[in-house]
């Protein structure tokens, strides 16, 4: 059963004199419970197909499904309630919110859906665990090393239990080491959570994680 | 070197806004310090030039009762020109009262007292000023009727003089100028008496000398400088004394409003601070650069407000000084290049002074940080502020507990130690404040007011906003209490008018005079009202008082004149009770005796001092003796001070006025109901409290735009942690509320403390008013300062509209990419 699938969907930047574009004709599937990973070079238009999955950008033309459900035609509340229960996003940057703790954090989108915290109590001492951070619950994000930001950053995607994990280069910020202890996670969720995950990555060696790549050139699946 | 000017000239002009903003900020603060430095030399000669234009070249005035000539005084061996004058006050036939100056109007024109226009009036030939003629409709050649001592005399209007001299003077009643012939004939005495002797002193240097000289070698006769410098300075010092509280105010305000729009500016100079650095600048470098760029904004702001201060300086004098009847000179201090001068280093140095630390701060960041503009938005609460924010307090408090005699610079440190102290500690107390606010929302499970509540407490803008609303409005709260203080002034001579309807002054009869108003139907009681006071007034043996006292004559307990002990109908002929104030300024004491000397008319009365009352209520200044009436009158004066009439409550005030004029015939009477003698102190008092509220509304108006500025500047910081939140858990709606929720709740808690700021400083403002010698009840007012407070509460909502605005455009992905 396909949790992602893209219908010839198109980006184009610019206005009409001055237009590129970014993305052309983009049809994928992608079943449950798999590991993808999304190369390409840089301006190929990866981050864009990513963006235009996860809701946060609409397609010039073409159709995004998560689930069976064309996000597109969905209004902003229900655009943010689907993230939030069905996609976790994980930034190169972390993108963690500098003013709360690293629990707090993580806890953001049980909060914002206004279900109770002491109900994730549990999950939260579970995910801390295997994210190997459960003495750093307190501490705020300016205070980690760049792989416990992301390790964070991959809690926070996953606490409500999401189908999906979009990851933009998720390593492309952490030294060998601490990218490969992230990778790992990222394959032990999968493989632990079920959860599908689609990964944009340069790197070959990240990508391995992957069941399947897929290479995109000048905007177009290779 | 070339280059950086070019870079921070054109950082200038591309963001035009802001750095207008800080020119206004900084032009406000150097136009209130060149007012500090102009104003008093302003006053000094508005009222000098305005005494001028009266008496002309004349430097003191010799006069008594009785008519006399040059001949009866001793002038001694001084180069002077001298100048008599023959006053009288006679009726028209319709009963109206007129007063006519005679002089010989060739003398009186070369010595200026007169314009020159005024013709050499022949016998029964008058002139009148175009004020007088357009107020009482004189036409020139015209005839009017006059009764003096029953005996009538015709007069004719030879001319219709400019408003010129001592002509331009008005008087409630009409003044006339005529030959000095014209009015001795008719009070028919010797054509060469006069009662008023003007003297032109040749030698300025030697006015104070003379007058002396005079006093010692003429008794019997008053001698004043008409125009007296040191008076006249004394007089500006209580000016000088509210203009540095404006300034201290407008500073302080002006300092949190440039530093909030100085972080803005260098968070827009990240990148570009970055890149300079990342091509070899190093950080001396920038710090110089960035120097440069703001003593910029100080050059020109200096300009305008050295220039502004200069153009505004003769309309602010104006507020402060009241000429009864006497149109104010126009003339005004020329700016000097030297003011200019200062205005420029000035406004160079605050702007310095305010940005510097943040500059020296942002620039020791990493370069990596600086160029990917990546700065926390974490407010990281500083152990070293708290305790410095407390010290400050506590200096304030304590200052001004030692503060015993009001001296206004040891209340002018508590007043900004305590605001810059406040303006410390409000990041902790709101920290406090919304870490309980956000515990409760955690609790009840409002999962937006949750979030925004904690936000509230490390957000460095949110912080800086409210430290700003939290300085502007308890500041303001202030000006309110100082307001209200001047209202209490007012209200506290209610009291002394308390139970009477018209209030006669500038009264020059003794009090059997005024009794015939008793026949006037609708009047029931007549009080008088006997004090006496001299400027020179000395006691034991020559020793100065801090002030000099108002002597006030009793034979009654006067209800608004509270005694304890000691009842004032018990005082004897030689006793006396003291203000406790007076009492306590000048190391008086219950049992000791004062020999009291007056300058005016060398008198001296001995004074057993019998105990103390509080006359808050008769003056403000509480500097009172009270002193047994037949005393007074036998040896300070024999005339009123004030006439009050009580009349019938169906009476019109307006109609008891014009019968008690016709009935006294007085010249120089000021007659007044009650509320237009109020309405004329209270109208005195609005223009001054005006400019505290112009200046300091221009500076809340700045703080307004500085908290818009920090709205704009949180948002910037803070865009990519909202797309962060719209892309993982938060729809658009929901962080709009939040970021609704996070102003409601930090601008309440602010409007809070600043009310409790502005309670706490009452203590001040208490000391700074007894510093202006003024004792009156301060009252802090909990409705206007919470009306105020609200008012401000409702307009700062207004500033949601940056980041709702902002909200909406904001596109998601650009934020949260890097590349």
């Amino acid at each position: 059963m396909s949790v992602i699938k893209t219908k010839s969907i198109s980006k184009v930047f610019g206005d009409k004199k001055h237009e590129t574009r970014v993305l052309e004709d983009i049809s994928l599937d992608i079943e449950k419970g798999e590991f993808v990973s999304l190369m390409g070079a840089s301006g190929s238009g990866k981050s864009t197909l990513l963006y235009l999955i996860g809701g946060l950008d609409k397609p010039t033309s073409g159709e995004v499904y998560i689930n069976d459900q064309d996000i597109n035609k969905l209004k902003d509340k229900k655009m943010s309630e689907l993230r939030r229960k069905n996609i976790g996003f994980v930034f190169q940057f972390y993108n963690l919110v500098q003013n709360l703790s690293v629990e707090d954090n993580i806890m953001l989108p049980v909060i914002m859906d206004g279900r109770k915290e002491k109900d994730y109590k549990d999950r939260l001492d579970k995910i801390l665990k295997i994210i190997g951070l459960e003495g750093k619950r307190k501490s705020l994000p300016s205070e980690l090393s760049g792989g416990q930001q992301q390790r964070v950053s991959i809690a926070r995607a996953i606490i409500l239990g999401p189908s999906i994990i979009l990851a933009d280069e998720p390593i492309g910020n952490l030294d060998s080491k601490s990218g490969k202890e992230v990778m790992d996670l990222f394959k032990q969720i999968n493989k632990e959570e079920g959860i599908t995950i689609l990964q944009v990555t340069h790197s070959e060696e990240a990508a391995e994680y992957g069941d399947r790549i897929i290479r995109l050139k000048d905007g177009r699946l290779e | 070197m070339r280059i950086v000017l070019k870079h921070i000239l054109r950082n200038i002009k591309e963001h035009k806004i802001r750095s207008l903003l800080i020119m206004v900020a900084l032009s406000i603060a150097t136009t209130v310090l060149i007012l500090n430095i102009t104003l008093p030399d302003e006053i000094i000669l508005k009222i000098q030039e305005t005494l001028r234009s009266v008496y002309g070249e004349t430097d003191i005035s010799i006069s008594t009762v009785e008519p006399f000539n040059e001949i009866d005084l001793n002038l001694g061996n001084e180069e002077i020109d001298t100048l008599g004058m023959s006053t009288i006050q006679m009726e028209k036939k319709n009963g109206d009262a007129i007063g006519i100056y005679g002089f010989n109007i060739e003398d009186a024109k070369n010595i200026k007292i007169l314009g020159d226009d005024v013709p050499l009036l022949q016998e029964n030939e008058v002139a009148v000023s175009k004020k007088i003629a357009d107020k009482s409709n004189y036409k020139e050649g015209e005839y009017f009727t006059v009764i003096y001592e029953e005996k009538e005399y015709k007069l004719k209007i030879a001319k219709i003089i400019e408003n010129k001299g001592i002509a331009s003077t008005t008087i409630d009643n009409d003044l006339f100028i005529a030959n000095i012939k014209t009015v001795n004939n008719i009070k028919q005495i010797d054509e060469n008496k006069y009662e008023t002797l003007f003297i032109n002193v040749k030698d300025d240097d030697k006015i104070n000398d003379f007058k002396d000289y005079l006093k010692d070698n003429n008794d019997n006769y008053v001698i004043e400088r008409l125009v007296d410098p040191d008076n006249i300075r004394e007089e500006a010092a209580f000016i000088n004394y509210i203009m540095i509280l404006i300034f201290a105010m407008a500073t302080i305000m002006i300092f949190f409003v440039i530093s909030s729009l100085n972080k803005i500016i260098l968070a827009e100079r990240f990148p570009v601070i970055g890149t300079f650095r990342s091509v070899g600048a190093n950080k001396k470098k920038m710090n110089f650069i960035l120097v440069l760029e703001n003593a910029m904004y100080g050059l020109v702001a200096g300009c305008i407000g050295s220039v502004t201060g200069n153009l505004l300086n003769s309309k602010a004098a104006s507020l402060f000084i009241n000429f009864e009847g006497v149109e104010m000179t126009k003339e005004t201090t020329k700016m000097s290049p030297k003011l200019l001068v200062i205005g420029i280093v000035f406004a160079v140095l605050l702007q310095i002074f305010i940005t510097i630390r943040a500059i020296i701060k942002t620039n020791r960041k990493p370069i990596k940080d600086i160029i990917f503009n990546t700065q926390s938005t974490r407010y990281k609460i500083s152990k070293f502020k708290n305790i410095f924010g407390i010290l400050l307090i506590i200096v304030a408090f304590v200052l001004n507990g030692f503060n015993t005699k009001s001296n206004i610079v040891l209340t002018l440190i508590s007043l900004v130690s305590f605001i810059v102290g406040t303006a410390n500690i409000v990041p902790i107390i709101m920290r406090g404040i919304t870490l309980g606010i956000h515990n409760i929302c955690k609790k009840l499970g409002f999962s937006t007011c949750n979030i925004a509540s904690k936000n509230i407490g490390y957000n460095k803008m949110i912080i800086s906003s409210s430290r700003l609303i939290v300085v502007a409005v308890s500041l303001m709260i202030t000006i309110i209490t100082v307001s209200s203080s001047f209202t209490n002034m007012i209200n506290s001579f209610k009291f002394v008018t308390e139970g009477y309807d018209i209030i006669i002054s500038g009264v020059s009869k003794t009090a059997d005079n005024y009794e015939k108003l008793k026949k006037i139907d609708g009047i029931e009681e007549i009080r008088y009202l006997y004090y006496f006071a001299d400027e020179n007034t000395t006691y034991n043996d020559g020793k100065k008082f801090k002030a000099f006292p108002i002597i006030v004559g009793a034979d009654e307990d006067m209800s608004y004149i509270k005694e304890y002990d000691y009842k004032m109908k018990d005082l004897k002929y030689d006793e006396a009770l003291v203000d406790e104030k007076f009492a306590e300024k000048n190391d008086i004491e219950i049992g000791d005796t004062l020999k009291l000397e007056f300058e005016s008319n060398e008198k001296e009365i001995e004074l057993k001092i019998k105990g103390y009352v509080n006359s808050t209520y008769f003056s403000v200044q509480r500097d009172t003796i009270i002193i047994n009436l037949d005393n007074l009158i036998d040896n300070l004066t024999d005339k009123p001070m004030q006439v009050q009439l009580k009349c019938s409550d169906d009476t019109d005030l307006n109609k008891m006025k014009d019968k008690a004029e016709k009935e006294i015939k007085e010249v120089g009477l000021k007659i007044q109901t009650v509320d237009e003698f109020l309405q004329a102190q209270s109208e005195q008092i609005g223009s001054i409290m005006s400019m505290f509220y112009v200046i300091i509304g221009l500076a809340i108006a700045l703080s307004f735009i500085g908290i818009i500025n920090n709205q704009i500047i949180g948002f910037m910081q803070r865009k990519r942690e909202l797309a962060v939140l719209n892309s993982t858990c938060m729809s658009k709606k929901q962080i709009k509320k939040m970021l609704v929720l996070e102003t409601v709740i930090a601008n309440f808690i602010s409007c809070i403390l600043a009310i409790i700021g502005g309670v706490l400083s009452t203590e001040i403002v208490d000391k700074f008013m007894q510093g202006l010698s003024m004792y009156v009840d301060i009252a802090f007012d909990y409705k206007a300062s919470f009306i105020f407070a609200g008012g401000v509460f409702v307009a700062l909502l207004i500033t949601l509209f940056v980041p709702a605005r902002r909200l909406r455009k904001m596109n998601i992905v650009d934020e949260i990419k890097y590349e």
